[in-house]
């Protein structure tokens, strides 16, 4: 198997191979909801740091007696699914945070209906500034304890170090991939990168660093992917499904970079550390490229979206959400005023279903887009 | 239309377009003086908060230089303190008829607002884009109660080219929490001082500040009462009247007066043990949103069943601190009343907050049946819904209905379609209720 194909099998399976194995040896894993958690931390207290995911979900029935379909994302109602169904009882602990509305509330739900040997809630600011910096800090510290003594561990300096180099050696394989869709003719498609980043949320950094520098290696003899219609920047999809990617591709598009959850939001920005290990890491993640969770976030968006368009000539923005998403909804409101000001087309707001895609309606929109891209 | 029933039901006619008004404040403080000049005079006071709200944010449009836009969740003590305006944009969209709404409400969807952003603040955004409310000099928000307001707050920002204040609200609620809003209301004054020029007077925050927590001890006195049988309310309409002020109003003058007659005449109702205008039979606690397209429903309710809404969430306050006037404590007791807020309170922390309340409300008000009318995009209130049913339920055996519906848009769920959930729903409860008493 390729290391491509290992990556895109680890994307695509829930839980995956990797969870027996690391089970299997003794260890304990923790699930976690948000990137805006950091593995680094839980990695450090020695666990596999496993992010919720909706693959494998087949509808979202159980979860429907909960959450309502009418207005809370089909995404975090298919991860309650699949806690509900059994398919998570394979985790030691898990980690909510406020990442939103929706998976908040999920991760509540879950809680209380299903039950999880360790749960433990992080608030995470909604800005960054001094202030929520201090604030930040303080709740990693108070996740740090609870992991140490729920885990019978010690968090050190020198291991969260370590843990932080480790990652961040993810994040500097995983840019270098996506810069090489900078080239005129790529070697990787957006589609399979997306998965690849997926596959990285749910497998052992150690094990996924080494998978990266094979795939890194491969690349040189992939063959270049020349034969494509438009540069296609995807904006706003916060699923672990790559099919919108897909979708762009059969219709021609070559989607070079993205804006999104499971995107370069994950990999752009690695944690500096300048003196204590804990303090860097919560300035790092608090003022990282950041999510429309963070209130004063979009200006940095708007900047690193318009230095993307330029470096990766990006012929045309694609701006998407999941339905119900109202922080990645208001986006599109920013984007119509500063039209000018950004030069690169962009569509009107394409929703997404995680569970209950329709395909059909969003291909012919994106051919539609294409095609004026190409007048 | 004239419905089966003997009520006559208000008619709306979307298929027109209907014109965006902009001298909006001035239509809407016209329409709601209109309608409560209709009412008997004798009751007439009961909306005094709705006018007294329009008529604050009508003065403050006259000279805009003072004007701050808050968010609903956001105490107003705070800008009151500073000397200045606040108008609260989604207070707007609920003081607003339904028929001159809708327009603002379809506008923000065609500049990109999604149309599952919450119809209150989708339509405050339509009537900023219109023109139709004064540009503010500062925002001040909160990041409560949800991921709408949060969006809000930051389109509103965007579209007036004001740079914003936006408190970022916790998820607990302990001392920690409270340190931590209480030192963001700090920076808070210190952002409203940059951002007028005025400067804080201490003296008038404290007398804020005395208000508001006179207000908050008349709201615990009237509550308390509303546990007699019969409720010693005149009507249901005056608890939506406790949220308009509660939420928009203390700190004011206006509102104790108000809430000193409420209180008067809710004494007097009990003393003499009685309630309303219709016999009560069901008491029932509207647990999250009450529609208000078409108020006439819920006097029809309390004809035929003698439903009588006893709890309202949105008018049912915990808060303690007493200020010593020290500025610290001040900002202290500020940030508890603005975290207590109850969709703060309910929407912002663990769903338990809004079970247990819940639970609370219906245990010690003796409720009879509970009505969870769900506001459509409200999404972290719908996914506690189920959960609140069960704890009622198992709990007291107090039956929980819940229905979709938008507060503020009839093209959801109409007023005959609202009656389709509640009258089984009651009659249900009704005939539990004569077989109790028999049993």
């Amino acid at each position: 198997m390729t290391a491509l194909e290992e990556l895109i099998s680890l994307a695509k399976q829930n839980p995956n191979p990797t969870v027996a194995a690391w089970k299997n040896e003794g260890k304990k894993i923790v699930g976690y909801w948000c990137s805006y958690i950091p593995r680094e931390l839980l990695h450090a207290a020695g666990l596999f740091p496993y992010r919720i995911k909706g693959v494998g979900a087949e509808g979202t029935t159980r979860a429907d007696v909960y959450m309502a379909a009418v207005c809370n994302c089909s995404y975090s109602r298919a991860i309650l699914d699949l806690a509900l169904n059994g398919t998570y009882d394979f985790l030691d602990g898990l980690i909510g945070m406020n990442e939103c509305d929706h998976g908040r509330r999920a991760h509540e739900i879950w809680v209380k209906k299903k039950g999880v040997p360790f749960d433990h809630f992080l608030f995470v600011p909604h800005k960054s500034d001094d202030m929520t910096l201090r604030e930040f800090e303080k709740e990693l510290l108070k996740l740090k304890v609870h992991l140490e003594s729920r885990f019978h561990t010690f968090v050190t300096d020198e291991n969260l170090l370590n843990s932080i180099r480790i990652y961040n050696e993810n994040r500097a394989l995983l840019k270098s991939l996506q810069e090489n869709m900078q080239e005129n003719a790529p070697r990787i498609k957006g589609s399979e990168m997306h998965d690849v980043v997926v596959a990285g949320e749910s497998t052992p950094p150690e094990q996924y660093n080494r998978l990266l520098r094979r795939l890194a290696e491969e690349l040189e003899n992939r063959p270049p992917l020349a034969d494509y219609r438009a540069r296609i920047f995807i904006y706003g999809w916060t699923g672990d499904d790559s099919s919108f990617y897909k979708i762009v591709e059969d219709v021609g598009g070559l989607v070079v970079a993205d804006n999104c959850c499971f995107g370069t939001r994950e990999f752009w920005d690695p944690i500096h550390v300048d003196g204590d290990p804990l303090s860097g890491l919560a300035a790092s993640y608090l003022n990282r490229l950041p999510c429309p969770r963070m209130i004063d976030g979009f200006n940095n968006r708007f900047q690193n979206l318009q230095e993307m368009a330029s470096a990766f000539r990006v012929d045309g923005i694609l701006v998407t959400r999941q339905q119900f998403c109202d922080l990645h909804g208001v986006e599109a409101f920013f984007l119509k005023k500063r039209e000018k000001e950004l030069g690169v087309p962009f569509s009107a707001p394409l929703i997404q279903e995680y569970v209950g895609q329709d395909a059909g309606r969003l291909k012919t929109r994106i051919e539609a887009f294409i095609e004026q891209l190409e007048r | 239309m004239t419905s089966k029933r003997d009520i006559i039901f208000k008619e709306f006619d979307f298929s027109k377009k209907p014109e965006l008004k902009t001298d909006l404040l001035h239509t809407i403080q016209q329409a709601i003086k209109s309608a409560v000049s209709q009412r008997d005079p004798a009751m007439q006071w009961i909306w005094q908060p709705s006018i007294n709200a329009i008529d604050d944010m009508c003065a403050a449009a006259e000279d805009p230089t003072d004007v701050v836009l808050i968010g609903f969740s956001l105490a107003p003590e705070m800008i009151y303190a500073m000397g200045l305006k606040p108008v609260c944009p989604e207070g707007l969209s609920f003081l607003c008829p339904t028929e001159y709404l809708i327009p603002y409400i379809d506008e923000s969807h065609k500049a990109f607002i999604p149309d599952h952003l919450c119809s209150f603040l989708s339509g405050s955004i339509g009537m900023a884009i219109s023109n139709a409310i004064p540009k503010p000099v500062a925002i001040v928000h909160t990041s409560q109660p949800c991921d709408n307001s949060l969006a809000q707050s930051t389109a509103l920002a965007d579209f007036y080219g004001v740079e914003p204040y936006i408190i970022d609200s916790p998820y607990y609620d302990n001392d920690e929490a409270y340190d931590y809003f209480t030192a963001q209301i700090k920076e808070g004054f210190r952002y409203l001082e940059q951002m007028t020029g005025k400067k804080l007077d201490i003296d008038r925050f404290r007398e804020v500040m005395e208000r508001s927590q006179r207000a908050h001890e008349l709201v615990h006195e009237i509550n308390e009462l509303k546990k007699k049988k019969p409720c010693p309310i005149p009507t249901g309409a005056i608890l939506r009247q406790v949220s308009i002020g509660m939420y928009g109003q203390t700190g004011s003058e206006h509102l104790v007066r108000w809430l000193e007659k409420h209180l008067e005449d809710a004494r007097e109702r009990a003393r003499k043990g009685i309630g309303g205008q219709h016999e009560e039979k069901i008491r029932t606690a509207w647990i999250y949103a009450w529609p208000s397209f078409e108020w006439t429903v819920y006097d029809w309710l309390g004809k035929k069943y003698g439903a009588i809404p006893v709890i309202f969430q949105a008018s049912e306050y915990f808060y303690t601190p007493k200020s010593s006037g020290d500025f610290d404590e001040l900002c202290r007791s500020l940030a508890i009343r603005i975290l207590s807020c109850p969709m703060g309170r309910s929407s912002r922390g663990h769903l338990d907050y809004f079970v247990r309340d819940s639970a609370y409300w219906c245990k010690e008000w003796s409720i009879d049946a509970a009505i969870f009318a769900g506001h459509l995009q409200c999404k972290a209130n719908w996914s506690v819904a189920q959960i609140t049913k069960e704890v009622l339920m198992d709990e007291l055996g107090v039956p929980l209905l819940s229905f979709v519906v938008d507060a503020l848009d009839p093209r959801v769920t109409s007023t005959e379609q609202m009656l389709g959930y509640l009258e089984p729903f009651l009659e249900m409860v009704a005939e539990n209720k004569q077989l109790e008493q028999i049993g």
